[in-house]
């Protein structure tokens, strides 16, 4: 389902300065796999989601998504590819302020043609599994960090992706939050979806619903 | 286009509608402003239009000393005579100080001969002759802003003028008018011809001046210069003329609108380059989370499109119809004075409604589109670079 081979990222500011990120990363995530990227700061965990997210582009390599290549994807293209396979969750939850949880939680399917009823059923359907219906239209910025984190996950989910990505989910979440957020994680894995998270918090490290572990460190794979 | 779309561009600008209300504020403000400005300019130029067609060909004034004195009526009647000529008549007519307000009215004396003032007068006329049927003592049918000043000074039936030989004339207020070209007639008294020769002591055989009608435009220039040589002791005064005076006066009083408008235009100008320089970090997040839960460009252009629209239309209407109800609901306090002088010679008139739709799309034009280009680019800059930011 997700496949990286041999990906390098620098980023080049001006002619000389140039910042190595990612170096020769390879592996793969099967479908209905969860695999756990770790490694310790600024080791390159994020800029491998957005890689795989066709958020950025890598500088030399393959990125195969659902069997399609998107290294070299253009804009239009890698936005509808996420739109239509990729659900993602970032560490700040990126919620826009001042619009209500079915607001946030409808946006991905916004520019799409699916009618806005339908859109607020999925929307519903998703709050009450994640149990934030009773907040359908409170403002975001009014919610709980957990609250806030459930309303990112359902903006994920509302698409129907077949792709979860997830960037330090509890990083921002208590030890009990961060404990119903691995319920979750384990739910979504049982529908099937197939999962990349990236996180250094140990509390994943030994969940045995977990495939695999890349262990990342200065822009490599150890 | 996308309905909803729309619904998103409507629930983000309404959270965000004090930022946005202070915009519309300055946009409609400059777009009211404009449309002001050329609404009044457009509206006195109407008025000068009218004035100088209600203007006769020529007009002969005696001059005494360098200053206008009277003139002797058969001069009138040797004028008739040159060809090229229609008609020439005598006018009886002149300023009185009206002390109680600061203002000068004018009266004008209307004789028998109704015909000649035709042209200028006609809706009073009936007015007129059944006054002179009915009425034996002075009586005189004022202009609206005559009318409005003595009563506000509590003459409602009648005025007491003092003659220029100490006098007082007892005179019956029969009626008011009004004229499309308010400029000209507002401050006009009309009364019979022999009670203004009392009031101003001018004898029957002298007038204020002589009228001279000519129908062909062509033979204007010729005939002044031959009344030039008949009567050098008169000064000929051709309606091009006052034309060209009146164009004076209003071209020296344009220029401080201009002022006004390159103020207008410098605002806005700022106001889109406030918009065009860089999004807050806040837009740019937004845009970014947009992104990444699979928007492409064109969707973030889309709505940055109808918000653009939305403001600046809103706005336009906004400032062109306070404008046109301050203009002409209102009449333009304040801003009138730049044009007719602040001098209160002359009583208020009224602002004619004239719409002048090219300048309206040519304000339009400047500031619409313009401020929809400074709204959509800048999104267009941000959206098009990686979207990775949001992760960070
Ligand atoms: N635009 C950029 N230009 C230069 N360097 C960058 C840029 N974006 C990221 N980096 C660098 O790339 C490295 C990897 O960053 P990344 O955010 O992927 O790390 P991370 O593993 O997610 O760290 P954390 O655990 O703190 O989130 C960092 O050293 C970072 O400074
Ligand atoms: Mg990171």
């Amino acid at each position: 389902m997700i496949e990286l081979k041999s990906v390098d990222k620098i980023y080049s500011h001006g002619e000389h300065e140039e910042i190595g990120v990612l170096k020769n990363i390879s592996f793969s995530v099967k479908e209905n796999e969860f695999s756990l990227l770790t490694g310790p700061s600024g080791s390159g965990k994020s800029t491998i989601l957005s890689i795989v997210g066709g958020l950025s582009k890598p500088t030399n390599g393959e990125v195969i998504i659902d069997n399609k290549s998107i290294a070299k994807l253009p804009d239009k293209f890698s936005a509808l590819l996420r739109r239509e396979k990729i659900g993602f969750i970032f560490q700040k939850f990126n919620l826009i302020n001042n619009l209500s949880a079915i607001d946030n939680i409808t946006i991905p399917l916004i520019p799409t043609k699916i009618s806005k009823s339908e859109i607020e059923q999925r929307a519903e359907k998703i709050m009450t599994e994640l149990s934030i219906f009773n907040k359908r239209d409170v403002l975001v910025e009014k919610l709980s960090g957990g609250e806030q984190q459930r309303v990112a996950i359902a903006r994920a989910l509302v698409n129907e992706p077949k792709i979860i990505l997830a960037d330090e989910p509890t990083a921002n979440l208590d030890k009990k939050l961060s404990l119903d957020f691995i319920q979750i994680i384990k739910q979504l894995k049982d529908a099937g979806k197939t999962i990349l998270l990236a996180s250094h918090d140990p509390l994943f490290t030994d969940l045995d619903c977990i495939n695999n572990i890349i262990k990342i460190h200065l822009g490599e794979i150890q | 286009m996308n309905f909803k779309l729309i619904d998103f561009t409507l629930k983000s600008l309404k959270r965000r509608l004090t930022k946005k209300l202070s915009v519309i504020f300055i946009f409609s403000l400059i777009v009211f402003l404009l449309v002001s400005v050329f609404s009044i300019s457009s509206s006195i130029k109407k008025e000068l239009e009218i004035s100088v067609n209600a203007l006769p060909e020529i007009i002969v004034q005696k001059m005494s000393g360098g200053r206008q004195t009277v003139i002797p009526v058969d001069r009138a009647y040797e004028i008739a005579t040159i060809p090229g000529v229609q008609n020439a008549y005598d006018r009886v007519w002149g300023y009185y100080y009206f002390v109680n307000d600061n203002v000068n009215f004018t009266v004008v004396g209307l004789d028998f001969d109704l015909e000649a003032y035709k042209q200028k007068y006609s809706d009073i006329i009936n007015l007129y002759a059944e006054a002179t049927d009915t009425i034996d003592a002075p009586f005189m049918i004022v202009g609206s802003g005559v009318y409005k000043m003595l009563e506000d000074n509590f003459y409602k039936n009648f005025y007491n003028f003092r003659t220029v030989t100490g006098e007082m004339l007892e005179t019956k207020i029969v009626g008011s008018f009004t004229d499309v070209s308010a400029m000209e007639t507002n401050d006009v008294i009309l009364m019979p011809v022999n009670y203004v020769r009392e009031l101003f002591d001018i004898s029957e055989n002298y007038a204020t001046d002589i009228v001279v009608r000519i129908p062909n435009p062509e033979e204007i220039e010729i005939i002044k210069q031959k009344l030039n040589s008949m009567f050098p002791d008169s000064r000929i005064v051709s309606r091009l003329d006052i034309e060209a005076s009146y164009q004076n006066i209003f071209d020296y009083k344009s220029g401080l609108f201009l002022a006004l408008l390159i103020v207008a235009f410098v605002a806005f100008f700022i106001l889109v380059y406030d918009n065009a320089s860089g999004l807050s970090i806040e837009d740019r997040r937004e845009i970014g989370i947009l992104k990444a839960v699979g928007w492409q460009v064109e969707n973030i252009l889309q709505i940055k499109f109808i918000e653009g629209s939305l403001i600046s239309l809103f706005s336009f209407f906004l400032g062109t119809g306070t404008a046109l109800f301050y203009v002409y609901i209102l009449q333009a306090p304040i801003l009138r004075n730049l044009f007719t002088g602040a001098s209160n010679l002359k009583p208020t008139f009224n602002l004619i409604p004239v719409i002048n739709f090219e300048i309206l799309i040519l304000i339009f034009i400047l500031t619409v589109p313009v401020y929809i280009l400074a709204t959509v680019i800048p999104s267009w800059k941000s959206s098009v670079i990686d979207a990775d930011e949001v992760m960070r």
